[in-house]
């Protein structure tokens, strides 16, 4: 496999194939290729080898299927933002006119709302993949890193997002999630006011979520997706865990068209499943947010419910315990695993600790899920 | 390519006075750009904090005739008030929690829970506010009994002009 | 080969299985009171279920399927009694909208202010009828959403001849459906009305206006010296008196304590007819049904958009006027299956 090692440098050296193709798409890509060079270096972006146990292997195809949901979420999310206003006077009522009046508006924010859910599903199986698979082991740490800051960047989009129709369940979700932050030791309220644009929540706030939304961590999310899917080429597939796939290793097959037909068949059964589920039930938009609303139970989005049901649990002393250092311990423990985790053993039940330790986090997300729903 | 007119290789093999001017572009380019973004992030980051960290504005409202706030009974009252967020002017409502033993002094509680900000409710056959987003319960006055929240409720200033309480929220 | 079968149907599942079920609290949770005010919550929602076509028949088959929302109504006075507990119903079709509306009433007023004849003069009673009232914010509206009708009423004030229903804004406005038992029943209709802001502040009936009307309405049956009615009806024994059906009053055929409507009634032609009623009093009880357009067209009225959730608020008139009358104290959301 040494050929995946290897960096990617010799494009021009691919360029003869676009030449051995006939007819009079060859000329046209030829000419592209001669006046950019862009048909040659995509070609030899998507040609490599890639070891045969990839192939129609599902497992293999989480994080294709990640990038498939996340190219729906900015086609939807773009096709909301031509009618979406940004202001807490109007932010509702558009949100409400795309639902149940603009033309396939149901659809469009429908699949927003549930594809959004499909991408934290994705991102989480495709990390436990990774992590159970010591994909993250050297060299490749950025790619892992970089996938780390991708699933933080996603929760971000679901916190942000939220709040944008202004509705009783996006206000109460964010006025507790940034209460939440208050309650960091010392630097809390000053991180509340500024996740909130004052001190209280109102039209900056929404400003400040709306611009992150859709113009930071989307600026984000394609620049460390650029160079997660770099680091992903550059190193290729890391080795397999199991026997089999280590005798089917010997064989490679070329990443497109094998490996992609997977992703792109799965994209179009995910794409059916949104349908369906959109058309089953509308995303739901509540009632108008009311400040002044004494009745209203704030649930937040269901991936961040384990975390706000931990909060019943915890004695108000060890609140910011559970709000600063069990975060930090979990997300700096994904973020140092590489550098622990060093040795050349990637079979996960021959490194208990590691193992352990993961699926105690996995399991305690499910449990409070469940026990908060 | 003609290589008499970009001799780009011979730059490798610098001559002593080149390498001096060289190394001071290079400092030029770095400096001009640590001052350029300095000013761009500088400026932006001061932008973007704008006024997040001011405190609120403090404003004593009418919580109306304390002769309609019967002594013994715990009465909820919703306000509003005029109000600036950034540009527009707004209607802000909040709700307050008014008792009084005697008619005289007034305990004017906040209804946000001191926890996450949730809305208490009165409970009178508990005697007591019970917040729903974690369980939490407070006392008559105010003081946790149980659930996460570490402080008792906020107590609002209030003070009683002409027969009218008014509140400092 | 079967192997990777199986773990992609088991990943397929998996995946189908987490996505519903972050599908799933939300659903619930459009209701936003049931989830925080326990066991009388879930009758705070009426289910609107689907239907071929509608009647304004009370006793319609489909009503057999449609859930009963049972709500409380509470005094809108400080200390007054509660009044009766409204059973709702909702049914759709692709066109209407039909409401059943069911409470005890122990007593039929069908007349409002009649005329009384006691031999020698006619006397104006002051007794009012029974009268129910539905509302709809026209507007998306916050304040509505979560408290309900008491979003639309300003009682405050310790005088309750300063209270007044309606919007602060001209720009949120609300629909009402007022169905009375003596003018409106009649003629098969609900006065169809809208609340705006107040226009007057000293009317405490200026920010609510009728609905526009082309043609019909009732006329008040009064003659010109407005000591007597101008008309009876042909039918001495109904409560109520058809534009058509009357002849020039003649008291030679009245006995004493002999009663006249008020008004002679005409159906409403326009926007203010756009909702249809029947109402039947029978074995202490009223049930009526109200049915109007999901979208009639007219703007004072709330364009109905199913599978959008509405709040709205009830209130009960049991012959007495708007500061007697009961309400709905929480809001109540109107849902479609």
């Amino acid at each position: 496999m040494s050929i995946i090692e290897q960096p990617i440098s010799p494009y021009r050296e691919v360029k003869d194939q676009t030449e051995t193709s006939s007819g009079e798409r060859a000329t046209m890509a030829t000419w592209i290729d001669e006046r950019t060079g862009l048909v040659s270096a995509n070609r030899a972006f998507l040609s490599w080898p890639v070891p045969k146990y990839v192939e129609r292997n599902l497992l293999y195809s989480l994080g294709g299927l990640t990038l498939v949901s996340l190219i729906y979420q900015f086609f939807s999310g773009i096709c909301l933002l031509f009618y979406y206003d940004p202001s807490a006077e109007a932010a509702y009522n558009s949100v409400d006119y795309i639902t149940y009046q603009a033309p396939l508006g149901w659809l469009v924010r429908s699949i927003h709302h549930y594809n959004a859910s499909a991408i934290v599903i994705l991102v989480f199986l495709h990390l436990l993949r990774t992590f159970f698979f010591s994909a993250y082991k050297a060299p490749r740490e950025v790619t892992w890193l970089s996938g780390v800051v991708l699933f933080l960047i996603t929760l971000g989009f679901g916190f942000t997002g939220y709040l944008l129709p202004w509705d009783q369940k996006g206000y109460w979700a964010t006025r507790v999630g940034t209460e939440m932050a208050g309650q960091v030791p010392l630097l809390g309220s000053a991180l509340a006011q500024l996740m909130r644009g004052g001190a209280t929540l109102g039209q900056l706030t929404l400003n400040r979520f709306f611009v992150t939304h859709v113009a930071l961590l989307p600026g984000a999310l394609v620049l460390l997706l650029a160079l997660h899917l770099y680091q992903h080429r550059y190193h290729g597939v890391a080795p397999t865990i199991s026997k089999r796939g280590q005798i089917r290793a010997r064989h490679s097959v070329p990443y497109f068209p094998n490996w992609v037909i997977m992703d792109v068949l799965l994209g179009l059964g995910l794409l059916a499943l949104l349908i369906y589920l959109s058309w089953h039930e509308r995303a739901p938009l509540a009632f108008p947010a009311n400040p002044a609303d004494t009745d209203y139970s704030p649930k937040p989005e269901w991936y961040f419910l384990f975390l706000f049901h931990l909060l019943h649990y915890v004695p108000g002393r060890l609140e910011p315990f559970l709000i600063v250092v069990v975060p930090l311990l979990v997300i700096g423990s994904m973020f140092l695993l590489p550098f622990l985790d060093t040795g050349e053993e990637r079979r996960p039940w021959r490194k208990p600790v590691t193992t352990a330790v993961a699926l105690f986090y996995v399991a305690v997300i499910i449990i409070f899920t469940f026990l908060g729903s | 390519m003609d290589e008499q007119k970009f001799p780009l290789n011979n730059v490798s093999e610098p001559k002593p006075p080149e390498m001096g001017r060289r190394r001071f572009l290079e400092t030029g380019v770095w400096a001009t750009t640590s001052v350029v973004g300095l000013t761009l992030f500088g400026t932006g980051g001061r932008f973007i904090v704008g006024d997040a960290l001011k405190d609120k504005d403090e404003q004593w409202i009418n919580l109306g005739e304390i002769a309609s706030l019967s002594a013994g009974q715990m009465h909820q009252t919703a306000y509003s008030l005029r109000h600036k967020d950034a540009w527009r002017t707004v209607e802000e409502k909040g709700l307050l929690y008014v008792f009084s033993d005697d008619g005289t002094t007034y305990t004017v509680f906040s209804a946000v829970c001191t926890h996450l900000g949730c809305n208490v409710h009165w409970e009178e056959a508990r005697d007591g506010f019970s917040c729903p987003c974690h369980d939490a319960s407070f006392s008559r006055t105010g003081e946790v009994l149980g659930g996460p929240p570490r402080q008792a409720l906020t107590q609002l200033e209030a003070k009683i002009e002409d027969g009218v309480l008014l509140v400092l929220v | 080969m079967q192997y990777k079968i199986y773990r992609f149907v088991l990943l397929i599942s998996l995946l189908l299985w987490l996505t519903s079920c972050a599908a799933q609290p939300e659903a619930g949770s459009v209701s936003t009171v049931a989830s925080s005010s326990g066991a009388t919550a879930p009758s705070n929602t009426i289910t609107a279920v689907k239907v071929d076509t509608l009647t304004t028949d009370s006793a319609a088959a489909y009503w057999a399927n449609a859930p009963v929302s049972t709500v409380h109504t509470k005094a809108t006075e400080k200390g007054k009694a509660d009044g009766p507990d409204v059973n709702i119903q909702a049914a759709y079709d692709g066109k209407n909208i039909a409401m059943r509306l069911e409470w005890a009433d122990t007593t039929e007023s069908n007349l409002n202010k009649a005329w009384t004849w006691d031999g020698s003069k006619f006397s104006r009673s002051k007794d009012l009828g029974d009268r129910m009232g539905v509302l709809f914010p026209i507007e998306n509206n916050a304040n509505f959403s979560s408290k309900g009708c008491a979003g639309a009423c300003h009682n405050l004030d310790a005088d309750p001849e300063k209270w007044w229903m309606g919007s602060e804004s001209a720009d949120s406005r609300f629909d009402l459906w007022q169905w009375t038992a003596a003018s409106s029943n009649p003629v098969g209709q609900a006065q169809d009305e809208w609340m705006g802001a107040q226009e007057d502040p000293a009317d405490m009936e200026s920010a609510t206006h009728s609905d526009a009307l082309k043609s019909g309405g009732s006329v008040s049956n009064v003659n010109k010296a407005k000591d007597g009615p101008a008309f009876m009806g042909n039918d001495l024994s109904a409560s109520f008196i058809i534009t058509g059906e009357q002849t020039p009053i003649d008291t030679s055929k009245l006995t004493q304590g002999a009663v006249i409507p008020p008004s002679i009634l005409a159906p409403w032609v326009g926007s203010r007819g756009d909702v249809q009623a029947k109402g039947v009093w029978k074995d202490g009880k009223w049930v009526v049904v109200l049915l109007r357009a999901l979208d009639t067209g007219n703007d004072e009225d709330l364009v109905l958009t199913p599978p959008k959730a509405y709040p709205l608020g009830v209130a009960v008139f049991d012959h007495i006027d708007l500061v007697g009358h009961t309400t709905t104290a929480d809001v109540l959301t109107l849902e479609w299956k």
